[in-house]
């Protein structure tokens, strides 16, 4: 075997221009993949990084309706007082957190700092699985209204803050103005839930009130040996025993049990498969012609074959060398793919949603930085081996068995490509047409979905506008206090030079799906057993509209008076009046916040918005419309609203005024930082990250798979049209035109073209329909999408078949038959 | 019908010029069987080239039937051609793909000729050649005999009135090359012009003349 591939080495180094093609071609496409293939096993495939990952499970509050998040409810205080204690036959342990932000007081020198912040129960790591590399855990004595501040912090502010000193530990840090002595660091890159620099305990107050908003996320250790369906069935009796001793119809059922790590990937998984099924196509490709750079060399040298065997190779020798050589085209490909990725890997991954930390997914909360890792390392070694194997065995036979008579008296070199040969070259090229139409199609289908999401008017000004947020947490407990902050916010803000006016709302106006509202439109029945429907939350101060440049359609804007104190009123989208009162004006009726049953108050409408566009999670289900609520009257019915986004409308570029609006916040109070400062231009920039990032993967896979189907299909042709100058030759002297011999090879590139485009064209119909079961935004495949992916393929096969025709055209009839 | 007057051909090589033909001056009346013989390289190819109109980068003056070749450009000559001019190949240069049917029809579909006549046109000739069962074999099918009959065929389908035919017999065995050579005789007779180039007295005895070369030079004719 060391002979063998001693005389392949020597023999591509004899052949410089074959062994960079098929090299060059390898390469692209292992390198395209395996880079891709490493985001894939960060994302999707590396287990939690926690002991015994799958025993882990999130719980959601459940009724009995079908299980899609919609119709479940993450925990509430109660929810986790009375599961905990009744599952201990089926759970470890059970705990819950839930996300906020604390601001890193200024009392140290430095400016005010937002930490994004988990609130924990004390068990909350033991659950998982993870200690604190540096001190310990919560105590549940901790855990408790009222006790001793304590705080374990993030490897990352660990090094910032303490310069990864020991001491750091019975240090008091400022959070929101009250001292909490760090007790605890966590491992780097652990960030677990909410991204959370910090953890406190949770401290839940389990008060019958405030205990049934659903604002828990909770996670359980599954005992060793209890499975899913075990589980479920044990939580619905503790439901059912739980309901019989105090009736309620808001009670939980069941419990939605779904694998922890589930969570995390479900919503990435069918765009991400999608981006990996691009790039496997593109592979194939790749592939598909490497093995007809391999066929054609092996036509090249069959009088060399044949020679050999004359000689006395058996067909086992001959098959061995021609294995070897494409095995060792192989390894060099693999190799300088792997270059390939180490150099695109990280350019992927900052282009991916999964680099940034505002937009990439939950799973940047553990350890999934992007690597060249083992398993990586893996899949391209595999791909390596059905590269030179697979793809390789074919042209390695047919090289052994080259027809010895044929190839011996020369008739070899100027007969015709022999049918078999020509066949399965032919059908590689149609396989590579077929390909890349479905990528193609596939970034057409992108471009256009990508296209109408970006295009459709968000309803605001974008220009202009400054915003950032703010939290209110322990600093202002109370609705008053929350509410006169930040009206003198909004004074200072507005006193600022360059700001034209200046409002605030929940949430951020490009964030509009994270608030949903529990309503039941007066008059409307409410879907059952739930008992309300959803709405988006837009709480918002008089001036709004004015400011963002929102567009009221009738009635009016809150003023001053629509306060704590004042009447319930809400505006509604058109939207949500046209479901619900059609033809009619909407101002004047009656929407209520939560159950009919429920203590919530009636809203009278006052006006009707203009509808904004708003990015939907699929997951949310159906939602009825847009309700803007009083921000005074939203914070006096809860508690739990402490994320405010301002809005200034500024006469200057927005981001020249970052430091005077800083210290315009400063003048409200110094312990305050305003976070996630941007224009409200980038903002929107921002959005649908994951659509760009695969369309514009797509859309290079299919130019890659364009260019090498092009190639494949060039190479075919060159090929055939060396091997039949003499057939050229002859039909010139015959008396065709050079417009003839064009026709000829022109003819066969259009057959394998048609060819492509059936086989292409159904698997692209089979691939949409996938893709779309899997991601349902995705709109259906247009014929134009088709025309247009067609249109391209046939413009490169033109080209790729035109300088081979051409190259037949110019065919010397003399020279060609100079055999005499 | 052939007026050749002082046809030269050049090949540039790396020391200067090689002559390939020089001060060829001949006359080919209509109905005349002609063999070009010489030895090896001494350019009987290429004269039949230039004859044929493959060739056009020569010097001197060629008339065929009357038109002044060496004034026509290069689509004239073309058509000039495929008008009057059937080939015989040496190594007969039928298509390994096609049937010899096929590769009897194709001169006939570089002709602008309905589908329909060249069915007939095709049929005629099989039938004249006798090789009618032989029609939906394959080149490879057939004994170098048949082969080359098959290519005197094609080389007559669209009616040329002058056939050139390069050492025809080369491939093939006395008794196959005499068939040819009789078949040259018929045709000849019915009113064809033929240039063959060979090697073999006898073939060319069946010939009205020989035109003799040697280092591009006529010696004789
Ligand atoms: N393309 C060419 N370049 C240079 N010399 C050539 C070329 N073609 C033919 N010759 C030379 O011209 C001479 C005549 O060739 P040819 O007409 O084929 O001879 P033959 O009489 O054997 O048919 C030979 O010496 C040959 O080597
Ligand atoms: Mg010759």
């Amino acid at each position: 075997m060391l002979q063998d591939l001693r005389h392949a080495f020597r023999q591509l180094a004899k052949s410089p221009g074959f062994t960079a093609a098929a090299v060059l071609v390898l390469a692209l496409g292992i390198g395209v993949n395996t880079a891709i293939f490493s985001i894939v096993e960060a994302a999707l495939l590396r287990p939690l990084p926690f002991p015994e990952p799958d025993r882990l499970v999130r719980l959601h509050e459940a009724f009995d309706q079908p299980d899609t998040r919609a119709n479940t409810l993450n925990l509430s205080e109660l929810t986790v007082q009375q599961w905990r204690e009744h599952s201990g036959e089926i759970f470890t342990g059970f705990g819950a957190a839930t996300g906020t932000s604390l601001t890193l007081g200024a009392a140290t020198g430095t400016p005010p700092r937002y930490l994004p912040t988990a609130r924990v129960t004390a068990d909350f790591f033991t659950v998982l699985g993870v200690a604190p590399v540096l001190g310990r855990n919560f105590t549940a004595a901790e855990d408790k209204p009222g006790a001793a501040r304590t705080v374990i912090i993030g490897h990352d502010l660990w090094q910032r803050q303490f310069g990864g000193r020991s001491d750091a530990l019975g240090q008091v840090l400022l959070l929101d103005g009250t001292p909490h002595t760090v007790v605890g660091v966590m491992p780097p890159t652990f960030r677990h839930p909410y991204r959370a620099d910090i953890w406190v305990p949770l401290a839940a107050g389990f008060d019958a009130r405030a205990g049934r908003g659903h604002f828990l996320y909770g996670v359980a250790r599954l005992k060793p040996g209890v499975t899913a369906a075990a589980a479920d069935a044990a939580m619905r009796r503790i439901c059912a025993s739980l309901n019989a001793a105090a009736p309620d119809a808001s009670n939980p059922v069941r419990a939605y049990i779904r694998p922890l790590r589930e969570g995390f990937v479900a919503d990435l998984r069918p765009k991400l498969l999608a981006i990996y099924g691009a790039a496997l196509c593109a592979l194939l490709v790749a592939a598909a012609n490497f093995a007809g750079l391999l066929l054609a060399r092996a036509v090249e040298r069959e009088g060399e074959t044949a020679i050999r065997a004359a000689l006395g190779a058996s067909r086992r020798q001959l098959l061995r060398e021609s294995l070897a050589q494409s095995l060792l085209l192989a390894a060099l490909g693999t190799a300088a793919g792997l270059l390939i990725a180490t150099w695109f890997s990280p350019l992927l991954v900052a282009l991916s949603p999964e680099g940034s930390d505002a937009t990439g997914s939950a799973m940047r909360e553990f350890d999934h930085a992007v690597r060249l890792n083992l398993p990586v390392f893996g899949f391209a070694t595999g791909t390596l081996l059905l590269a030179g194997l697979g793809f390789g065995l074919l042209p390695a036979w047919r090289a052994s068995r080259a027809d010895l008579r044929s190839a011996m008296t020369g008739g070899g070199r100027g007969a015709t490509l022999d049918r078999g040969t020509r066949r399965l070259l032919g059908a590689l090229v149609v396989g590579e047409i077929a390909v890349a139409l479905m990528l193609l199609v596939g970034a057409g289908l992108l471009t256009g979905h990508f296209r109408t999401l970006v295009t459709q008017p968000w309803g605001f000004a974008t220009e202009n506008r400054l915003n950032f947020k703010v939290t209110l947490d322990q600093l202002y407990p109370t609705p008053e206090a929350r509410t006169q902050a930040l009206d003198k916010a909004l004074g200072e803000f507005r006193a600022v030079p360059g700001v034209r006016s200046a409002t605030v709302t929940l949430p951020h106006p490009v964030e509009a799906a994270r608030q949903l509202i529990s309503n039941n439109p007066a008059g409307a029945v409410p879907p059952e057993p739930r008992g309300f429907h959803l709405a988006y939350l837009r709480a918002t101060v008089p001036g709004y509209f004015a400011t963002t440049g929102e567009t009221l359609l009738r009635g009016r804007d809150f003023t001053t008076a629509d306060n704590a104190a004042g009447q319930h009123v809400c505006i509604v989208n058109e939207a949500f009046a046209r479901r619900y009162w059609p033809g009619k004006d909407a101002v004047g009726q009656l929407v209520k916040w939560g159950r009919l049953d429920g203590p919530r108050p009636w809203f009278t409408i006052v006006g009707v918005a203009a509808d904004t566009k708003i990015i939907e999670d699929p997951n949310d289900g159906e939602i009825n419309g847009t309700l803007h609520l009083p921000l005074a009257q939203v914070l006096a019915a809860s508690v739990t609203f402490n994320e405010f986004t301002f809005v200034l409308e500024t006469a200057v570029e927005p981001r020249s005024l970052e430091n005077t609006v800083r210290a315009a916040l400063a003048r409200v109070d110094p312990r305050l930082a305003a976070y996630e400062l941007s224009t409200m231009a980038e903002q929107v920039a921002l959005t649908r990250v994951t659509e760009r990032f695969a369309l514009t993967l797509i859309g290079l896979f299919g130019l890659l798979g364009l260019v090498l189907a092009a190639i494949g299909l060039y190479g075919l042709l060159a090929l055939q049209v060396t091997r039949r100058m003499r057939e050229f030759g002859i039909r010139a002297a015959l008396g065709s035109t050079a417009a003839g011999l064009i026709r000829l090879v022109a003819t066969q590139g259009a057959w394998l073209l048609t060819g492509g485009f059936v086989f292409g064209g159904a698997a692209a119909a089979i691939a949409v329909r996938i893709a779309r079961s899997q991601w349902p935004e995705l709109p259906a495949a247009s014929p134009l999408v088709f025309a247009l992916a067609g249109l391209v393929l046939a413009l490169a096969v033109s080209l790729a078949s035109w300088l081979p025709a051409r190259r037949a055209a110019r065919v010397d009839p003399i020279v060609a038959l100079r055999a005499e | 019908m052939i007026i050749l007057r002082n046809i030269e051909k050049v090949y540039p090589l790396k020391g200067g010029v090689f002559y390939a033909l020089r001060n060829i001056s001949l006359e080919i009346k209509e109905g005349e069987f002609v063999s070009i013989m010489g030895p090896s390289g001494s350019g009987k190819s290429t004269l039949l080239h230039i004859l044929g109109l493959h060739d056009s980068a020569w010097g001197g003056e060629y008339f065929l039937h009357g038109e002044a070749v060496h004034q026509l450009d290069k689509k004239k000559r073309f058509d000039l051609q495929k008008k009057h001019i059937g080939f015989v190949f040496q190594s007969y240069h039928l298509l390994d793909d096609l049937t010899v049917y096929e590769n009897l029809e194709i001169p006939l579909s570089y002709r602008d000729i309905a589908k329909k006549e060249r069915e007939s046109v095709v049929c005629d000739v099989l039938d004249k050649f006798g090789i009618v069962g032989k029609k939906d074999l394959y080149p490879s099918q057939l004994s170098g005999g048949q082969q080359q009959l098959v290519g005197v065929a094609r080389a007559l389908i669209a009616k040329p009135s002058l056939i050139l035919a390069d050492e025809p017999t080369g491939n093939l065995h006395s008794d196959q090359g005499r068939e040819i050579m009789r078949l040259f005789k018929q045709l000849n007779a019915e009113g064809t012009t033929i240039i063959q180039v060979t090697h073999s007295e006898e073939n060319a005895t069946y010939g009205s003349r020989i035109i003799r070369l040697a280092d591009g030079l006529i010696i004789s004719k």
